[in-house]
């Protein structure tokens, strides 16, 4: 038994490397060792203490207790909240936006992208909008102190942040993706700028009126880029060279995480919202063939809206027009009263 | 860090025992070792092998994974899916019955519930309604041989297979919940049921509407429920002792996943959905710390609608009924054009 759950600790290890002399170096470099030393654990001569079980189980992401239970259930997640903290919203942008490079310079890089509300990458295009959502997200979930007692204007986010907010948009137009969504898509940002009218949040209350037509020049974007199956910037003319392909899905039926899926030629990366803007990330190959697994099985119970189904297209673009016309109306009246 | 994995281990073992001494004697059972060699292994002057490591943490069961990654970015998940996935309907309920008897053994317990879709407790108060989202599940997420095929119809999960649902409901009644619900929570389902018509997916194109009605009284009774301010079954008297605390909230601002912390005595435990209606468990205390913090974040941006809050609660509930009549309108629509 203690030969077994070293050996069977190690042989994961070692699994993770193409050569074992690999493995020994790394091995060696990390507990402080020799190479004969790790020679020794390897085959069981030498026990490994729990110090040592501790740091490798850390290094390599490997669950002991995957092997103590014999549950092969564990993934692990990185959360963004506990690798980087951010104070405000330059700091968020930044590691935002280096994950966002990372990922842009692997080959063969694609992503689906799940998702119940308005997708992220789409809310750069207008900067009042983003501006709009970081406020949100300062006041709520990334807690800000600065931004507790402030109203919302649309020059509260500096330049230098917009540019920033470019810069990610830059990239997302030049990545491929299969995206799902579903008809709410839209409903939470509704939602936050009524909230915010209400409770008195706006600096001036006819900016969430401007907010509102921010949405529906979105909209239309939104429809171009489905109609041509292309991404491109805001106002551009749609051309063979525009940005990246862009597979749009209408998914009514099942409900969702906003999740993406990267795949690249040297494996794949999973990203899935908890607290949004907040995320978990995972490249354990398991969970990630499994969500791709399930992006197939959910593609196929959904609507293709991009290219060709005009009428499906129309349908579904119409609705998220009428919900941000209703929203005004609404907003009309209670800033009239 | 030899110290400290093997320190915090023992740290929550000797927590297991009243007395110091009972703990020594049941490690040197365990180990097959004298008291002088348990204390040494307490002081951290003789490392654990990993056998004893192993023992301990089986025998005491402890997650060796919380310990090590505490203090790290990484955050470990169960997600059970991938060594039990589910084959049949009673797979799944059972795995629910498992945890929320968990939290409901342990007196004292309570949960928070964050949700953009009806929690699926509420689902099991009708047969139709639980029996036609496990049919939607199978056909889509957990692919069920010959689902695909097959049409809905209101016996397509047997009683036998239900049989879990009472007791998985009595106990969620028990045990008392904060929720937070967004006012989408009905969409999801709606979309489930025209979906399902417009494809012809229903044996008999009635059972859509009867789904709707079923829907309509769950509205009301979730109603009843949030202005007595505890959870009881349709039918039954609220005052009952045994049902559970329920404070609602209408989450209007704030989008989230489907997630649920119970907080128990001994630990705490985050479910959050992975696609719906499976889901991830973790126990990491850092995770269940921001978790919890992040409730109380979300509570105080959100509108109480419970026990007092009349107004907005009519508001809200309103709102679900109007949404649940419309589409049964566009229903009744498409069935006369069938």
């Amino acid at each position: 038994m203690q030969a077994r759950l070293q050996q069977q600790f190690l042989e994961v290890i070692l699994g993770k490397f193409a050569k074992k002399s690999t493995a020994v170096e790394e091995l060696s470099q990390i507990l402080a060792i020799g190479k004969d030393a790790v020679y020794r654990r390897l085959r069981g001569d030498t026990l490994l203490t729990p110090d040592e079980m501790g740091l490798l189980s850390k290094q390599f992401k490997v669950s002991l207790d995957a092997l103590i239970f014999e549950n092969t259930d564990t993934v692990f997640f990185t959360f963004n909240r506990f690798s980087k903290t951010s104070k405000n919203f330059e700091e968020f942008l930044w590691n935002f936006l280096e994950e966002m490079e990372r990922a842009s310079n692997l080959p063969n890089y694609r992503f689906y992208y799940a998702s119940a509300e308005l997708p992220l990458f789409q809310s750069l295009f207008l900067p009042e909008l983003i501006g709009f959502k970081m406020y949100i997200w300062g006041r709520t979930v990334l807690d800000f102190e600065y931004m507790q007692n402030v109203k919302f204007s649309f020059d509260l986010v500096p330049v230098p942040l917009i540019q920033l907010t470019e810069k990610m948009l830059d990239i997302y137009i030049r990545l491929p993706s299969i995206e799902l969504w579903s008809q709410n898509i839209i409903d939470n940002t509704l939602n936050q700028i009524e909230y915010h009218l209400s409770s008195g949040s706006f600096q001036n209350s006819q900016d969430a009126l401007l907010l509102c037509d921010k949405l529906m020049e979105l909209v239309k974007h939104m429809q171009i880029m489905a109609r041509h199956g292309r991404k491109m910037a805001l106002g551009a003319t749609p051309t063979e060279f525009s940005g990246a392909s862009f597979d749009l899905y209408h998914n009514e039926m099942v409900h969702t995480n906003n999740t993406i899926l990267a795949t690249t030629t040297q494996g794949k990366v999973l990203y899935t919202t908890m607290s949004n803007p907040n995320f978990l990330k995972s490249t354990d190959p398991p969970i990630c063939d499994f969500m791709e697994e399930w992006f197939q099985k959910v593609i196929v119970k959904s609507n293709s809206i991009s290219l060709q189904s005009e009428r499906s297209r129309e349908w579904f673009f119409n609705r998220l027009r009428k919900k941000v016309e209703r929203s005004k109306y609404r907003m009309e009246l209670e800033i009239g009263g | 860090m030899s110290e400290t994995l093997q320190s915090n281990l023992f740290e929550v073992i000797l927590r297991q025992f009243d007395r110091r001494s009972q703990a020594v004697e049941k490690i040197m059972e365990l180990l097959g070792v004298g008291k002088d060699a348990v204390y040494r292994r307490f002081r951290g002057e003789t490392p654990l092998a990993p056998e004893e490591l192993a023992l301990l943490s089986r025998t005491f069961n402890i997650s060796l994974d919380e310990l090590i990654f505490d203090k790290a970015d990484v955050v470990p998940f169960v997600y059970k899916s991938f060594s039990e996935p589910i084959k049949q309907f009673q797979d799944f309920l059972q795995e629910v019955f498992r945890y929320i008897q968990e939290i409901h053994v342990l007196p004292g317990s309570q949960f928070y519930y964050t949700t953009a879709e009806i929690p699926v407790f509420h689902y099991l108060h009708f047969p139709g309604l639980i029996s036609f989202k496990l049919y939607v599940w199978a056909r889509t997420i957990w692919n069920f041989g010959g689902m695909n095929e097959r049409k809905f119809d209101f016996g397509i999960v047997s009683e036998k297979d239900l049989g879990l649902t009472n007791d998985i409901l009595r106990m969620y009644n028990n045990v008392p919940s904060t929720e937070l619900w967004h006012l989408n929570i009905v969409d999801n389902t709606l979309n489930q049921i025209e979906y399902h018509l417009k494809i012809g997916g229903f044996r008999k194109s009635e059972d859509a509407l009867s789904l709707c009605d079923n829907l309509l009284e769950l509205v009301d009774h979730m109603r009843l429920m949030a202005q007595h301010g505890c959870k009881f079954r349709i039918g039954e008297k609220p005052e009952t002792q045994s049902n559970g605390r329920f404070d609602l909230y209408h989450n209007e601002m704030v989008s989230t996943n489907n997630t649920f912390l119970a907080i128990t005595p001994i630990r705490r435990v985050i479910y959050t959905t992975y696609n719906t209606p499976d889901f991830l468990r973790c126990s990491d205390p850092k995770m269940c710390d921001y978790t919890e913090s992040w409730f109380r974040k979300i509570i105080g941006k959100s509108v109480s609608i419970s026990s007092h809050a009349e107004k907005s609660r009519s508001w809200y509930f309103n709102n679900l009924r109007r949404k649940v009549e419309h589409a049964r309108q566009r229903m009744e629509i498409a069935i006369d054009d069938i």
